[in-house]
């Protein structure tokens, strides 16, 4: 009976273990929508094919763009 | 010829664009950079380097073509209006504003480099995001230093003219956005509570019972908690749509849907709070999931084209008026009758007037589709929708822009014939379906009576069960992969449903100009290329002469030659020293020439008096449509043609149709006619078209195909796109939607045995918790591997080719 009890509460620390990293996970999922990070699937994966070679504006407008931005 | 020139002529072929990377013809330019093939480009180059921004050559792979850029400075002045520009912000305030334009010549890699980099030119352009998929580029600017006007200015300038917005699209464009971001979240939601309720579920079928009270009691309780959001939020679409069914005393495919996942939770709910069962939690947070997916592939739609068209996306938005010798850009709604328009080359005419210039040459091609140009002098009265070609026209406005004949055709077009709809099918199946369903549950409770508790249990055995997750999935999942195979050959279908309708044509009825034929008038030269400084003379002498095939000959040469003389069907002139007469055959013949006897040849030439040859108008049949007209016509599907042309290429066409089965000078309301006559005959008529001549006829047709050589020019209203370069594949298009619907039945065919094998185990009362979480997933899964595969196999790469 004392060794039940010992397995239950580990199954019990696993189960909101494994709750609280999901619903981590969920909670990552639900804001990259909400900001638009799923608009668009496929300007992103060309767009991380640049050399950054004049890059040097970009780090200006990064500033002000930090972030997503779902106005934009 | 000596033997210099032709070495130096080879040599400037061999000589590619700069900027736009096609062969620089005799026009080229030379810079110490390197040659371009014309003013435009090369300022688009000056621009760029200017701004330290030649990268943009460098990220593109070998073959991409930038775009020429066409502009003219007063384009876009219409954007300093408040009610225009407003089409354009999504978001303003005093530090901001969010614009969005939408640019259909983005198209590859380097277009997003450069796009993503506005802020390079512009001090008062903070940020700009190219989008790829919709073709548009976001740009947020600082509204004290810069203006729209200024960016779509820009834009037209790096060869990215921004397509003039309808009213109403950016209103559209924000609230797709919404349905598809809430969709996704939906689908998060509902798997995330379908993975962790399936965790308790399998530790509680594996224990068989055997599970710690307590820990049951925590599992039950966390089992809810995450089924009530989805009950709540994710499966909200459905409660919604059968509320909206019932209340309006129908029933459609989602009534059973809802009507299922509203007893397996109900079910589940009392199960598990009584401690009668462990209740189906797994299988209903399943269950929603997998809906979500099926609505995911209904509801994929092209974002970068629209379908949806009125007459005055067709319209200039704005016209040049002239007012006490001042000439001001105003919108078409401002033109009174009395007013007076300069109306430019390429341009159309907003309004029916009266041409007060010295004349020049229209074309109805928009409206009637007869392409052949009509010359106007003073007095003459052109309508609304004409196109000048060559000479700027002024002319005086008769009729306001509303009124106009362009304007009556599209409002007649308007009344559009019912359909006979995908959704009036499912809509009948979906009663029957439930009236069904609801029957074997009763009957089934009946047999349990008097045990009230067994009886209640086979009632909402039964309603789960037959809750038509897999029938509700068939269709969307097939055809919405069907879709996206199209896509890919560059035909876009406007929904789901046009499918199902492309499977039952039995009738095709074609346009010519633009839809069989190609859309230009572009002239072929016979026989040995010319001499580049012969070629340019000639080129010039062309281009001082406003006819269209002297137009189509000068191509973009904008440097007349002096002296012309315009005579009857020919021309003659100076240019770098040669002596040009231009002229249909009979007119050099007359002259003394002789010329070559070549098919079609519609400008002969002669330099220095010496006969050079001919060019041909290739007004010729796309490539491959008559291979398909015949299969169409062998798989028993009637062709017609009906051209608002005269039938002088009516040999043509010979090859491909009957004598009786052409129709040449069909006005709109001819080919509307004819349209409507097979539809009384009992047959499924496709209209495929290309202009507004054709809205009439296509939107009385059972299916409207438009055919467009770019996908940024207008189309009439439609069900489908086709781009120009796909138009043959018509028949395969047909055959395909044919497959595919085939599939949905066989799709249905499984569901229903899934079904019949659930509901014999719910009528028996053995459909427990683990069968269910077994038998609908398997279910669900089988429908959508075999729409997918299916979809996927008849429409693979190697069947267009």
């Amino acid at each position: 009976m004392v060794r039940q009890e010992v397995s239950m509460g580990i199954v019990l620390l696993l189960v909101i273990c494994s709750l609280i990293i999901s619903g981590g996970f969920l909670l990552a999922f639900l804001w990259a929508t909400r900001t638009g990070q799923y608009d668009d699937m496929a300007t992103p994966a060309i767009r991380m094919i640049y050399d950054d070679t004049t890059a040097t504006h970009r780090s200006r407008s990064d500033k002000e763009h930090h972030g997503y931005d779902d106005t934009l | 010829m000596t033997e210099r020139t032709i070495i130096e002529h080879q040599h400037s072929t061999r000589a590619v664009c700069l900027h736009c990377g096609e062969e620089c013809g005799a026009r080229s330019i030379s810079t110490p950079d390197g040659a371009f093939c014309c003013t435009g480009c090369e300022a688009v180059y000056r621009i760029l380097s200017e701004h330290n921004l030649c990268d943009y050559y460098v990220v593109g792979d070998e073959s991409t073509r930038h775009r020429r850029p066409s502009f003219r400075r007063d384009d876009y002045a219409l954007l300093d209006q408040s009610d225009v520009k407003t089409r354009y912000i999504e978001y303003a305030d005093d530090e901001r504003e969010n614009l969005r334009f939408d640019v259909p010549n983005l198209h590859c890699v380097s277009c997003i480099w450069l796009l993503d980099r506005l802020h390079e030119f512009d001090p008062g352009i903070l940020v700009s995001t190219a989008d790829m998929s919709r073709r548009q580029v976001a740009v947020r600017i600082h509204p004290q230093i810069t203006t729209v006007r200024n960016v779509a200015e820009l834009l037209a300038q790096l060869g990215y003219p921004p397509v003039v917005r309808a009213e109403s699209s950016h209103h559209e464009d924000q609230q797709r956005q919404q349905e598809r971001r809430s969709l996704y979240l939906r689908m998060g939601v509902a798997g995330f509570a379908a993975g962790n309720i399936m965790l308790f579920g399998i530790s509680k079928y594996l224990a068989g019972g055997a599970l710690p009270p307590s820990l049951s009691l925590l599992f039950n309780i966390l089992s809810i908690t995450l089924a009530t959001p989805v009950v709540v939020f994710s499966a909200s679409p459905w409660w919604r749509s059968a509320w909206g069914a019932v209340s309006h005393r129908r029933i459609n495919l989602d009534v059973p849907v809802a009507l299922g996942i509203a007893a397996i939770f109900l079910r589940s709910l009392v199960d598990i709070i009584l401690g009668t069962g462990d209740g189906y939690l797994d299988s209903f947070a399943g269950l929603v999931f997998f809906l979500l997916i099926g609505r995911l592939f209904q509801t994929k739609a092209y974002d970068s084209i629209s379908f949806d068209r009125t007459y005055r996306s067709f319209f200039p938005m704005y016209v040049r008026r002239e007012r006490h010798s001042a000439v001001t850009t105003v919108p078409i709604d401002d033109i009174v009758p009395g007013d007076t328009m300069i109306v430019r080359h390429g341009e159309v005419i907003a309004a029916d007037s009266v041409v007060i210039s010295r004349g020049g040459y229209v074309d109805y091609s928009f409206v009637t589709g007869e392409s052949a140009p009509v010359e106007c002098v003073e007095g003459t009265y052109v309508y609304a929708g004409a196109r000048v070609t060559g000479r700027a026209i002024r002319c005086t406005a008769t009729a306001a822009a509303a009124r106009s004949y362009l304007a009556t055709l599209w409002e007649q077009s308007g009344s559009s014939v019912p359909r006979s709809s995908l959704l009036r099918l499912s809509d009948r199946f979906a009663s029957v379906f439930t009236a069904l369903a609801l029957t074997i549950a009763i009957g089934g409770a009946v047999l349990y009576l008097p045990d009230v508790t067994a009886a209640l249990d086979v009632f909402t055995a039964v309603l789960i069960i037959a809750c038509p997750c897999a029938l509700t999935l068939a269709a969307p999942i097939t055809l919405g992969t069907a879709m996206g195979q199209l896509g890919r050959q560059k035909i876009w279908l406007k929904n789901t449903a046009t499918v199902v309708q492309l499977a039952g044509v039995d009738a095709v009825v074609f346009d010519k100009t633009g839809t069989l034929t190609y859309g230009d008038l572009v002239l072929t030269r016979q026989g040995d290329p010319l001499p580049d400084d012969v070629e340019l003379a000639i080129r010039r002498v062309a281009a001082s002469s406003s006819h269209p095939v002297s137009r189509a000959l000068a191509a973009d040469m904008s440097e007349p030659a002096d002296d012309v003389e315009e005579g009857q069907q020919a021309i003659r002139g100076h240019a770098l020293g040669y002596d040009v007469i231009l002229g249909s055959a009979d007119a050099l013949r007359h002259q003394g020439y002789t010329t070559d006897e070549v098919p079609r040849a519609i400008v002969h030439a002669a330099v220095n008096g010496e006969y050079v040859g001919c060019w041909t108008a290739q007004s010729a049949m796309r490539a491959r449509m008559d291979v398909s007209i015949q299969r169409l016509r062998s798989d028993g599907i009637v062709t017609m043609l009906a051209s608002g042309d005269t039938d002088r290429e009516a040999e043509l066409f010979a090859s491909a149709f009957e004598q009786s089965e052409m129709i040449f000078s069909a006005s709109p309301d001819t080919k509307q006619h004819l349209v409507s006559t097979l539809r009384a005959d009992g047959h499924h008529v496709l209209m495929m078209g290309d202009g507004l001549n054709d809205a009439l006829a296509m939107s009385a047709a059972d299916v409207a195909v438009a055919v467009t050589d770019a996908t940024a020019t207008l189309v009439p209203a439609c069900d489908v796109i086709v781009d120009g370069d796909s138009a043959h594949h018509i028949d395969k298009i047909i055959r395909y939607s044919q497959t595919m619907k085939k599939f949905i039945f066989i799709n249905l065919g499984v569901s229903v045995v899934y079904n019949t094998l659930g509901l014999t185990m719910a009528v028996s009362g053995i459909l427990t918790p683990l069968a269910a979480a077994i038998l609908m997933p398997v279910s669900n899964l089988t429908v959508i591997g075999i729409g997918v595969a299916a979809a996927r196999w008849y429409g693979r790469r190697s069947v267009w080719e």
